[in-house]
This record gives C-alpha cells, structure tokens and sequence, in this order.
C-alpha cells in the first residue's frame, strides 16, 4: 500500500510500505555494502527529486508506519531508545538553505545533498540542485549515473570553492540533533552529520530490526494460526507483531483453561 | 540521454572550449591543454583524507588529469610540472604559501633541459638499460602500488620500502643477465618487484643517481630565490588563492 504525507515544507511525499518479506531481504542485504541497502531503502520513496533530508523524513514515516516508532540508537551508554517523533522535533522546519550563484555563465543553484555519502567523495556535487544555461535548465537529482558524471566533468573547477564555502556557512544544517545529554544517566549527546557515512549508517540501522532466523521462526510459529505464508509475509512489521501477541495471548487462555479443566 | 540533457552538455561544452598554453620544455614548443574541472579539482583534493595511499592516488590523479586534459598520450613524467603549474595558475591564481608560480613558470624556459630519456648500467654481467617512464606507465606502476599497501601497511615502514622499490621500478626497462634479455613491461609487476628486490646494492645507487637527474630538474623547475613549492594536495587547495 502507498502512504502520502506533507513533510514540513509543504512538499507532498509518496512512500511505499515496507513489509515483513522486505526486512528478510534487507537482513541478507546486511553483508554487502552500503550503497545496495540504501539504494534498496531508497525505492520505497516513491516521489523523486527529494534532497536527503527530505528522505530522512520519509525513512521516519514508514518507519513509524511499518516497524513502530521507537528507534535503538547507539550511545557511550549502549542502545537508548528514541521516539522517532523527538528526533522529527529536533530537526524541526526545514530552513531553506537553498542559494543561486552564477559562474562563467552557468546558473548553479545549491541546496541540501540529493545524494547520501556512502564513500565516494563525488557525493558531495549532490549539493548542486540544478544549473542552467540561457535558460536552460537541468535538475541534478533527475539524471542518471552517466549523466550525472558527465555533467560534473564538464563544470568549471571555480565552482568546487563556492561549494566549499556553502557547507561551511551551512554547517549547523547538516548536522541533526538525535539526543540531547542526559545528565542524570549520564548519556552523552547523540548527533549524526548529513553529509558523513554515518548518515546513510543511522538510516540502515533504523530498518534493521529482523535477522533471517527470526524471519524464519515467527513465520513458523504464526503459520500454526495463520497458515498462509504469504499472507504473513506480506504484512508490515507492526502488523506481524500484533498478530504474534494476539497468538500469545490467545495460547496462554487455551493453557490457562486447559489447566483449569484438568484441576476440576 | 534525454534531449534536455544533451543540449544542456553541449552548452557546458562551449563554455568549457577555452584552453590555457603550457609550454614544456622537452618539447621546446607549447601545447593546449584544457583548464581543470569541477570533478578533477575535488579528486585532487580528496586525496588528502588517505595517508600513504592518498600519496599514491594524488600523483595517480594529477597524472590521468595531465593527459586527458592535453590529450597527449605519451608525456614523460619531467613533464608534469609546467602542466601541473599552469593548470593550478589558471584554477586557483599565481600566489602560493611559498612562491609565486610567474616565476615558476619563468624557470620553464630558463632552466636547461639536459635529461637523457636512456642510460645502460653495467656490473660485472649484469646490464640494466633504465629509461624515463611515461606518465600512462607511472599510473600502472602507482595502480599496482596502492594495491600492494594494505590499509593496515599505511603509515608504516613496510608501505615506505614499497614506494622505493616502485620508484626504482619505475625507470627499469630491462635487465640483462649475460645472454638472457628481459624486458619489464613484459613481465608482470609482481615479478617485477622480486627481481628488483634481488639486484646487487651497487646497481641500486646507480639507479638513483639517474632518478636523481630528473628529481634534481623537477625541483630546478619548481625552486625560485631557494624557496620550492611543494606539488601536494595543499597547492590545490582553494582556500590559497590571489
């Protein structure tokens, strides 16, 4: 099933739904590199042309939607759990960092990263929305690998310090506040920086919440109620878990009147 | 490709038609060559975040940059330095922390040029004919290199030795053994190294003496009022500029 949403700046998003038979794949995905799971994660974000922020949000909407709202951050203190709803807090409206510059001709218009940085330091070109020549203009984030690459090889060099110059007036943009310290428990601050590998890390981790061998026993153990499979794997995580405590709960009654029977 | 995209590169071809004059002294003429890109400045500078590796992926870098941007195929390695200065003169001005590059590239017609691309080494039946690499040779050799230095040999002593043996390797064509003949670009760089490695010391200063004729011309070229500018990923930096 689709989901359509409005994230904060108006922009009307659709995502797709990820399902029980999604987080198997994504566990089998967890071996190979980063760039296959995210671009894995990135084709449940129906609408094209979002920046990585605006991804982040939609990562956050189905993960609210198919897995639950709480997330296992890693902190100096182990896993801490964060509501999905206070980090969404944290980052707030999304300011507009977007600028226009013009260099030899070329209209080049900077905003927030299309791109994730998954270790080719090429992602950093991402942070060129669009260019445009005599009015003619070209959306980065709509080309493919090839062109994309051409583009790049092609744009003056002069270019590279004004995108040097924007990340360093954008900084405190690119870097998002996951906890704030917790003094009393001794919990450090928790930050993740937009245009780091540890974005894309903190995205994955996010969905990673099944291993193959759960996958495999609560199929198993909910076919003994449910016996169609495919039934089962096609719903979300949420729903599976309701189903699995609707189960329990319905065995421990069975348990608890056969034991009552067999006491009278 | 869509439409919208390929006119759109061809608008960017027009603008980028401009090309900059570097005049190489072992041509004694001047050749065109293209001004650097948006792509290659930031590999250039990208480089730095990796160590010994870097090292190696910058010269590599600077080298692919040098010929695709002359579209000469087979530059020698005493040729980088006027493209390398030109180019940076052109991208990011004439100031750097050390020198300023018009006197450099003044050194270009002044300083003389008097390597032999050939030497022969004799000792006792050993003959090496050693020759200036190209710098489509250097990169296979740098290539082979940055795979032999493992991550964990970054930084250390072993990664080091290699980069002296590939030095040397790098300006060895062949080796004569009494009548047997072997010519290096026949033999893979593995086995290349192995018979480095195994060539009496004497033959191993020999060899340096010839690298040191284009190292010493490379720093001529490069030294104004006894300062000399570092080529390095900090002469790329944009944030040294007029």
């Amino acid at each position: 099933m689709d989901l359509s949403f409005i994230l904060p700046n108006k922009k009307e998003v659709m995502v797709k739904e990820i399902l029980y038979k999604d987080l198997r794949m994504l566990s089998l995905y967890r071996d190979s590199g980063m760039t296959g799971v995210i671009k894995f994660l990135e084709s449940f974000i129906l609408t094209k042309n979002l920046n990585i922020i605006e991804k982040l949000y939609a990562f956050f909407i189905i993960r609210e939607k198919c897995i639950g709202e709480k997330i296992a951050v890693g902190s100096n203190k182990g896993n801490v759990n964060i509501d999905t709803l206070y980090i969404k807090n944290n980052i707030g409206l999304f300011d507009d960092i977007n600028e226009v510059i013009e260099i030899e001709n070329i209209k080049c218009t900077f905003n927030y990263p299309s791109r994730f940085n998954l270790g080719n330091t090429d992602f950093i070109f991402s942070l060129i929305e669009s260019l445009e020549i005599d009015n003619d203009k070209i959306i980065l984030s709509n080309l493919n690998e090839e062109e994309y690459l051409e583009v790049i090889s092609k744009l003056p060099e002069s270019i590279y310090s004004h995108i040097e110059s924007f990340v360093e007036k954008n900084k405190a943009h690119f870097d998002i506040l996951i906890l704030e310290a917790r003094e009393k428990f001794n919990i450090e601050e928790i930050r993740v920086n937009l245009l780091s590998t540890s974005f894309p890390s903190f995205i994955i981790r996010m969905f990673d919440c099944i291993s193959d061998t759960t996958y495999r026993e609560m199929i198993f153990l909910l076919a003994k109620r449910i016996p169609d499979v495919n039934f089962l794997s096609n719903c979300t995580y949420l729903e599976i878990e309701d189903y699995y405590k609707l189960y329990s709960d319905e065995t421990q009654k069975q348990n608890e009147n056969l034991q009552k029977e067999n006491i009278s | 490709m869509s439409k919208n995209v390929a006119s759109f590169l061809n608008k960017l071809d027009k603008l980028s038609e401009n090309t900059i004059e570097v005049f190489v002294p072992s041509l004694k003429k001047k050749v065109s060559v293209k001004p650097l890109n948006l792509k290659q400045q930031k590999d250039l500078i990208s480089s730095v975040l990796d160590g010994l590796k870097g090292t190696l992926d910058f010269s590599k870098t600077l080298n692919k940059i040098i010929i695709s941007n002359s579209g000469i195929n087979d530059l020698k390695i005493y040729d980088k330095i006027p493209f390398v200065v030109v180019m940076r003169k052109n991208a990011l001005g004439s100031k750097t922390s050390t020198v300023d590059l018009n006197k450099v590239i003044d050194n270009f017609k002044t300083v003389p040029f008097e390597i032999k691309d050939e030497k022969v080494i004799k000792h006792k039946d050993l003959k090496l004919t050693l020759k200036v690499p190209t710098l489509r040779q250097e990169n296979s050799l740098l290539s082979k290199c940055e795979q032999e230095i493992s991550a964990d040999q970054d930084q250390l002593k072993e990664g080091v030795g290699k980069l002296y043996i590939y030095e040397l390797l790098k300006y060895i064509d062949s080796v004569q053994v009494e009548d047997d003949t072997i010519e290096l670009n026949e033999v893979k760089i593995s086995e290349r190294v192995k018979l480095v490695e195994k060539l009496p010391l004497s033959v191993y200063s020999e060899v340096s003496k010839f690298i040191e004729t284009i190292n010493k011309y490379n720093s001529d070229l490069l030294t104004v009022d006894d300062k000399e500018v570092s080529i390095d990923v900090e002469f790329f930096d944009t944030s040294i500029d007029d």
